[in-house]
């Protein structure tokens, strides 16, 4: 289809408006570096205080701010003059790569319905040297947490007009406010995986955020929770990584499936049995009461362990009896078929919790519509990372984090934020029910190993969505209670049937923390 | 405390169910799975295919055994009338 076809006008004409509040220097600096060509037109605004450089140029526009207008009026005013197709607002603290006018005018010719467009970056380490700022695809949960578009945003002149402009009421954050309006207004946002941008400095080019950005980034965020389904700020923060959750629908039935031998074991020789202590952690600690737990017990397990997880748990408790050979998924699937929840939490027997509401953060993001699958933190007894999503990079599936010491914030800041992922661990994962019979379960084909990526990939193939918080944080002693091994039929099976998307590094385009084991 | 089980012929057939359903997604992974990893592999043999069944080797061989064909063909029909 071309551009024409889709009712937009080609070649691309972009207007950037510059916030130049240091004297200009910036300004220039960027002026030089965008360049127009026969692909693309470009005009400039510098929107200052005053206009102490005496900026030339055909397509250069300063604007001073009049006695008591805000920068937002400015902007306003200068969008409401320009007729290019795409504006970009912009502290000029970088500068555009070269070809990146030219990159961006192709992109467009390929997507001529994009509406929002923004891209990768590359900033200036404190060596020189430069350090890739990826990010992942259009995110609208990650959106409402932290403002990850970064400083080289496109908006279609029209959607800037569609959505009133700039609010003046959110000085401080004008551009972020911006951007959660316009994804409200249009789905249309499209990323270019190209650096067009080049920061200055790495530090993500956020200085902190001042009181009056905190307020308006509260304010903002608090009115895109309601429009969008609704939820709460908890906390907005100087470095740009918001507590903001989602709200719990009502009180639906959470079944909680734990498979599990049901016997003591010596570990660092001590006497210990790891359900019991899920349990007991579960009864404990969980702020939400409506679940159910229903445990698929092998027909060895200890009569001590039953008396004991029925003292523990009384009426919420259910046992499954297990007397087949082992294959976690079948169980797992037994489990599911003896529960009566409208969600399913699959769960490994060896965890521990120790968020009180990890339930209601994986609830929360479990109800939003078209959601199919939920993960949280999971945790090393070391203290590092096991799990903050899945990675499959380059043929291979692995977790985001792995080994990376717990309070890291990740690339991106990514193991603080809420946010799309490709996959979650089964030792985790809540998923509504129906979707869980949509795809038929856990495979029993995969009796021990990569059931669970099966399983994330199904959900997405069949059009849900996959959400990971960092607010349902466990312990996970992974492995200690089962034979870790992996047969080769398990991976002829999985990779048979998905080989061709374990590279998508659409939500996590960095370099695993560690090689897959 | 255990459950009785509820009915094992639902659940069998839940069970079932479900494996099916797994199984029919597994399959369409595995179609769109050899369309990504060998785009071309199913249209190249079919390419093969045509240029065998059109090559000289193919119509020679085929021109050769025609007449032994002919002869079974007969054969399996008189030995057909004489069973009826």
């Amino acid at each position: 289809m071309s551009a024409t076809d889709s009712g937009y006008s080609s070649p691309t004409s972009v207007t950037f408006v510059l916030l130049s509040d240091d004297g200009g220097e910036n300004a220039e600096r960027f002026l030089q570096s965008a360049h127009g060509s026969d692909a693309i037109h470009v005009e400039f605004v510098i929107v200052c205080s005053k206009d102490t450089r005496c900026f030339h140029g055909d397509n250069v526009v300063v604007r001073e701010l009049a006695v008591d207008e805000s920068v937002a009026e400015a902007v306003n005013a200068a969008v409401d003059g320009a007729t290019s197709d795409f504006i970009s607002i912009l502290r000029p603290e970088g500068v555009a790569t070269p070809d990146a006018l030219d990159v961006f005018s192709a992109f467009v010719e390929d997507h001529p319905r994009a509406e929002i467009i923004y891209s990768n970056e590359a900033a200036l380490g404190p060596e020189g040297n430069l350090l890739s700022l990826n990010k992942p695809i259009f995110s609208p949960e990650r959106l409402r947490c932290q403002f990850y578009f970064g400083d080289f945003v496109f908006y279609r002149r029209e959607l800037f007009l569609r959505v009133g402009g700039l609010n003046k009421a959110r000085a401080g954050a004008l551009l972020y406010d911006l951007a959660l309006r316009s994804t409200r207004e249009s789905r249309a946002v499209e990323f270019i995986g190209e650096q067009l941008f080049l920061r200055e400095s790495s530090d993500n080019g956020d200085s902190l955020l001042d009181d009056e950005a905190l307020d308006s980034t509260r304010a903002t965020l608090s009115e895109h929770l309601e429009a969008t389904g609704g939820g709460v700020v908890k906390s907005v923060d100087p470095r740009g990584v918001h507590d903001t959750r989602r709200l719990v629908k009502g009180e639906p039935l959470i079944s909680i499936i734990i498979p599990t031998r049901g016997i003591f074991s010596f570990i660092d020789g001590a006497r210990r049995c790891f359900v019991i202590d899920a349990v007991k952690s579960i009864v404990d600690q969980s702020t939400y009461r409506n679940f159910e737990l229903v445990l698929v017990v092998d027909s060895v397990a200890d009569a001590d362990v039953v008396v004991e997880l029925v003292r523990l748990a009384g009426d919420k408790i259910r046992f499954v009896e297990w007397s087949k050979p082992f294959n976690f998924s079948d169980k797992v699937n037994l489990g599911v078929l003896h529960s009566r929840g409208e969600f399913v939490l699959l769960l490994n027997d060896d965890i521990d919790v120790i968020s009180p509401d990890w339930l209601e953060s994986l609830l929360a993001l479990a109800q939003l519509p078209g959601a199919g699958m939920v993960g949280g933190m999971l945790y090393y007894s070391d203290e590092t990372i096991q799990h903050a999503g899945h990675a499959y990079h380059e043929g291979d599936a692995s977790h985001i984090g792995l080994d990376v010491p717990r309070g890291d914030r990740g690339p991106l800041d990514g193991y603080l934020v809420e946010r799309e992922v490709v996959g979650v661990t089964a030792a985790c994962a809540m998923m509504p029910r129906d979707v869980y019979f949509e795809v038929g379960g856990l495979s029993n084909l995969l009796p021990g190993n990569f059931n669970d990526v099966d399983l994330c990939m199904k959900t997405t193939w069949t059009g849900h969505d996959i959400y990971w918080t960092p607010h349902a944080e466990l312990y996970h002693f992974e492995s200690k209670t089962r034979d870790p091994s992996v047969h080769a039929m398990e991976v002829h099976v999985a990779w048979g049937r998905w080989s061709f998307r374990m590279n998508d590094t659409r939500y996590w385009p960095y370099a695993l923390s560690r090689a897959p084991r | 405390m255990t459950i009785p089980t509820p009915d094992e012929s639902d659940l069998a057939r839940d069970a079932r169910q479900l494996a099916l359903v797994d199984r029919v997604i597994g399959l369409q992974a595995e179609v769109a799975n050899l369309n990504v990893t060998y785009p071309n592999r199913i249209n190249a043999l079919e390419a093969e295919l045509r240029a065998l069944l059109t090559s000289r080797t193919w119509k020679t061989g085929r021109a050769a055994v025609s007449p032994l064909l002919f002869a079974r063909k007969v054969l399996r029909k008189i030995k057909n009338r004489r069973k009826a």
